[in-house]
């Protein structure tokens, strides 16, 4: 088979030496096919153990190998080396801190982002399970499709200049994930929801840059779901100051 | 679990330059339509005084266009326009992805946003033009 070799230019850090953040280079045989998540796996068995990074899955649903490619967040298991020329730089993912070589600190999402927009079904009453499931019709589900796609990958607020700015930024997976629920005809819990989304750090503080949907791997689009969300929060407002007495 | 002090982290994250809005396109194409909140702003300001100036009586108010007719003035309204312009066409190519998606259930493709965005802004900017010249 074919093979040319690749330079690989991985951004490392090395806390013990004081020497902080430094430039290795690595050259890998390449096959056609090979995502640059394979040429790191070929430096980790064949070059050099110590390189840390994350992955799982491989078939882009985990979301762990979010990784800065060539200066771009890229899925490293769905990057393709075809697309790139005989030298790649990889890098841990902007706006993270950042643990170890390509690993970063994901608990910020996972941990307070994430939960504060309570992505699951809110039922004011379960219905009793002998009634059976909640029924959906093909068109409602398609209202909120898109926006269940995404995998928690952060390379959305990798891209995210507000996310960088501030960093109490509920940011853009969290929100698109927020209208996934609220576009739910099963879901009973917008309105708590809206209350978290008008809040402080949430949809106002989007500044409508868009480069999160250009980002992401799984053809999520956080900026439109924010940006509808606003034109729902301008109204649930609007509707409180003429219509006091509607509040739930 | 590790008992925390004993992990060496960076708490820091990757250091990102200060040109770092330069690097992409895109980042350069919005930190240009929000920079042009300046010149917008500079417009608005310039009306005002113009009002303020039409209100002190005819010859004060034709002393301020006759200087604003030199170069210098006509280049910076000049600025102005290609300012706003600017803004105005960004936010335009934004719209699809700030409106509703589905209009009566039907997916709405971009195209007809686009064009509805540029057709309206064409023909409002016709109209105040067209008054303009006329009076």
């Amino acid at each position: 088979m074919l093979e040319r070799r690749i330079k690989v230019n991985v951004e490392r850090q090395n806390f013990e030496l004081q020497e902080g953040i430094y430039t290795q280079s690595y050259e890998v045989p390449v096959m056609d096919g090979m995502m640059v998540l394979d040429a790191l796996n070929y430096i980790r068995d064949e070059i050099d153990s110590t390189l840390a990074f994350r992955w799982s899955c491989r078939m882009g649903i985990c979301g762990s190998c979010g990784m800065t490619v060539d200066e771009q967040p890229r899925l490293t298991c769905q990057d393709n080396l075809n697309e790139y020329s005989d030298e790649i730089s990889v890098a841990p993912l902007n706006n993270f801190p950042v643990i170890r070589d390509l690993v970063v600190d994901i608990d910020d999402f996972m941990q307070k982002k994430l939960p504060s927009v309570s992505p699951w079904l809110i039922r004011k009453e379960e219905a009793p399970l002998d009634e059976g499931e909640y029924l959906q019709s093909p068109a409602e589900m398609a209202k909120y499709a898109d926006n269940s796609a995404c995998i928690n990958c952060m390379l959305c607020y990798s891209a995210c200049p507000v996310y960088d700015m501030e960093p109490n930024f509920v940011g853009p997976a969290a929100m698109a994930l927020a209208q996934r629920y609220n576009l739910d005809s099963r879901d009973q819990g917008s309105g708590a929801r809206y209350s978290v989304l008008s809040g402080p750090d949430a949809l106002w503080d989007c500044t409508f840059v868009g480069e999160c949907s250009v980002a992401c791997p799984k053809g999520v689009n956080p900026a439109e779901a924010i940006q509808r969300a606003k034109v729902e929060a301008a109204q649930r407002w609007a509707k409180s100051i003429i219509m006091p007495w509607s509040q739930k | 679990m590790t008992p925390e002090g004993q992990t060496r982290r960076l708490i820091s994250k990757r250091p990102k330059p200060r040109s770092w809005w330069l690097l992409n396109k895109r980042y350069t194409i919005y930190m240009l339509r929000e920079l042009t909140a300046i010149p917008l702003l500079g417009f608005v300001l310039l009306c005002l005084y113009q009002l303020i100036k039409l209100s002190a009586g005819q010859s004060s108010y034709e002393s301020l266009l006759s200087a604003m007719s030199s170069p210098a003035w006509i280049l910076i309204n000049a600025f102005i326009l290609v300012a706003s312009i600017l803004h105005s066409v960004t936010w335009i190519l934004l719209m699809p992805k700030g409106l509703p998606e589905f209009i009566v259930g039907i997916r709405v493709p971009p195209a007809p946003v686009l064009f509805g965005g540029f057709a309206t802004w064409i023909a409002v900017s016709g109209i105040i033009v067209t008054i303009c010249i006329r009076l």
